[in-house]
Formats: structure tokens, C-alpha cells, sequence
């Protein structure tokens, strides 16, 4: 199977082939104290965030869009997180090392969706004074059915979206460390479930993708 | 509330605000859109054209970096230059007309 099929059934949301492609075997080699040093500079840097973010989730609105009040500045983090975490690591990568360098050209036409959203949505979503897509949709339509709705096609997606981060980040974690792609994925599992405590950390770092996506670009403007 | 609503949408300042704003949005939403379809378009079906050949070009001889990728950037920047006028634009103008509208309704309906 080629590589170009393989990014075709990730792109369809097919996790399987991708699997395959996790298990093929890490190369034995020694460890390189540099990359795991700055690797868990990172880890730390996050969880840190995290149990500062969850010292302030004082309330149940806290765990939804971060109570609402995050700053023009920290929802722009929260943007750039997101492009870093799935444009930079995930998809940049592997079109340069499926295409050659030209590949990053196809990382300049995504950043169109950013304007084209600012340019068209954002101001009037600000206006409406909401958060959420779902909110904003129940502004004008029956809520139970279209919240039920909205919430089942961010789940389908962000499964999606999951499968292609924890393979990445399980086979970077096995390569990094020489452990067993198995492994790697359960120390993944409990680094995520540990950072995602406080869901208020998710719009802080930016991991929240499906429904921030929309809504961070939203909430504020300038 | 929806008296507000109501006093809102019967001040023509209202029409004219979303009337602006739209056309202004749509106008840079039409600059951008443009631009990725050109560069994306030509890169990927008409690669023999002039302009799509050169900017096959590497920047420098052997290297790796061809003229597309500055292209690209050069893009990139564009975006945000525009971003950055549609913010001043909206925080000057349009909401200082629509706090104004907002204003003058809530007083005309007693608030």
C-alpha cells in the first residue's frame, strides 16, 4: 500500500491501514537523552498548564468554553495551538516526506479558511453574544434535537482526529524512548486523560479541536 | 427584549451597518478565495503554464526551495494584512455604529 493511499484512508477517517503502519517494529537504537529531555519539558509545561487552568474551573460553565472569558490574547494561543499541534506536526510533515519540500505549499491554502471565517462569521457570532456552535444553532432551532445533533457529528470527528494524533504521538513516544508501540499508547492514553482533568485546559491548549475550531475563531475578534 | 429587537431592525442605520459590512467582508472573503484557488489551481492542474513553471524554479541554484514556497508566504502575509484591516475597519467604523444603534434602542424602549 502506498503512502499517498495510506493519507487517502486517514483522510477518510480510516484508522486501520494507519494501524498497520504503527506497527511496524522500532528500530533498536540508544537513547536520545536530548529529545526526551525537551519532550518532557514539554509534558511538563502542559500539565502545569493544566493544574493552572484547573485551580481556576470553579464552576460547571468554567468547563464549557472556558467560562466564556477567554482573552482575545489566550484564544489566539489556543488557535495557534491547534495549527501547530495538527498542521505542523501531523499533516506538514508528512506531505514533505511524501512529496518532498515543495509539499508545504499545501500548508498555505488551510490558512484561507482563518480570514474567510473572520471575514463572514465572526462578527455576527460575536454580536449573538454565544460561545458554541451548538449555542448558536439553538439560538433560532429546536435545541435538544440540534445540540444531540452537533454533539454526535463533533464526536464522529473528533474520533477521526483521534485516531491520526495517538498514532502519531504513540509512534514518536516508541521511536523516542525504544519501548513497545502498545506501551507507548497507554502512556499516551494516560497523559491525555491526565491533561484533560479540567476540560478548561482543553481551550488552553488548544486540544478541544472539533468544536473550538469554530468557536475560538468566533469569540473574539481583535 | 424583543422590543429592542423590534427598534433595531426598524433603524435604517441597522441595514445600512450589516449592508456595509457585508459587502466589505465579501469583497476580502472574495480576495482570499481568489488567491488560494489561483496558486492551489495552477500548481496542481496547469503545472506546464508560465508562471506555474517558474515558480517551480528553485530560489537558488541546487537548492531546494523553489519560488513557490515564497509565493506561498508572500500569501500568508497577505492574509494576515487583511485580517488586520478588516479588524480596524470593524473596530473603528462598524462598532461604533453598532453601539450607537444598540444605544439609541434601548432607550427608545425605556431601558
Amino acid at each position: 500500500m502506498s503512502l499517498n493511499a495510506r493519507l487517502l484512508a486517514l483522510l477518510i477517517g480510516a484508522g486501520l491501514p494507519l494501524a498497520s503502519l504503527a506497527e511496524t517494529p522500532a528500530p533498536e537504537r540508544d537513547l536520545n537523552t536530548i529529545a526526551i529531555g525537551m519532550f518532557l519539558v514539554f509534558v511538563m509545561i502542559s500539565l502545569g498548564i493544566t493544574f493552572w487552568a484547573a485551580r481556576r474551573t470553579r464552576s460547571t460553565s468554567d468547563f464549557l468554553a472556558a467560562g466564556g472569558r477567554i482573552s482575545g490574547f489566550q484564544n489566539g494561543l489556543a488557535i495557534t495551538g491547534d495549527w501547530v499541534s495538527s498542521a505542523a506536526l501531523m499533516g506538514i510533515a508528512a506531505l514533505i516526506y511524501s512529496t518532498g519540500f515543495d509539499g508545504l505549499i499545501y500548508s498555505v491554502v488551510p490558512f484561507g479558511a482563518w480570514p474567510l471565517m473572520m471575514f463572514l462569521m465572526a462578527d455576527r457570532l460575536r454580536n449573538l453574544g454565544k460561545y458554541t456552535i451548538a449555542d448558536i444553532v439553538s439560538v433560532r432551532f429546536s435545541r435538544i434535537p440540534m445540540r444531540t445533533l452537533i454533539s454526535l457529528s463533533s464526536l464522529v470527528f473528533v474520533v477521526g482526529y483521534l485516531i491520526v494524533q495517538m498514532v502519531g504521538a504513540g509512534t514518536l513516544i516508541s521511536n523516542l524512548f525504544g519501548i513497545d508501540y502498545t506501551a507507548a499508547q497507554v502512556i499516551i492514553g494516560i497523559l491525555v486523560l491526565r491533561s484533560s482533568a479540567s476540560r478548561r485546559s482543553f481551550t488552553s491548549t488548544g486540544r478541544w479541536t472539533a468544536s473550538t475550531r469554530a468557536q475560538s475563531a468566533t469569540i473574539h475578534r481583535a | 427584549m424583543q422590543h429592542i429587537y423590534r427598534k433595531i431592525q426598524a433603524d435604517p442605520r441597522f441595514h445600512e451597518l450589516e449592508h456595509k459590512r457585508g459587502r466589505f467582508g465579501w469583497t476580502l472573503a472574495v480576495i482570499v478565495l481568489a488567491n488560494c484557488f489561483w496558486y492551489m489551481g495552477a500548481t496542481a492542474f496547469f503545472p506546464d503554464l508560465a508562471f506555474a513553471r517558474f515558480w517551480g524554479e528553485p530560489i537558488a541554484e541546487g537548492g531546494s526551495t523553489t519560488w513557490g514556497i515564497v509565493i506561498g508566504f508572500v500569501q500568508t502575509v497577505v492574509f494576515i494584512l487583511l485580517v488586520g484591516l478588516y479588524i480596524y475597519r470593524a473596530n473603528t467604523e462598524f462598532d461604533t455604529l453598532k453601539d450607537a444603534i444598540v444605544a439609541d434602542a434601548r432607550r427608545a424602549a425605556g431601558e
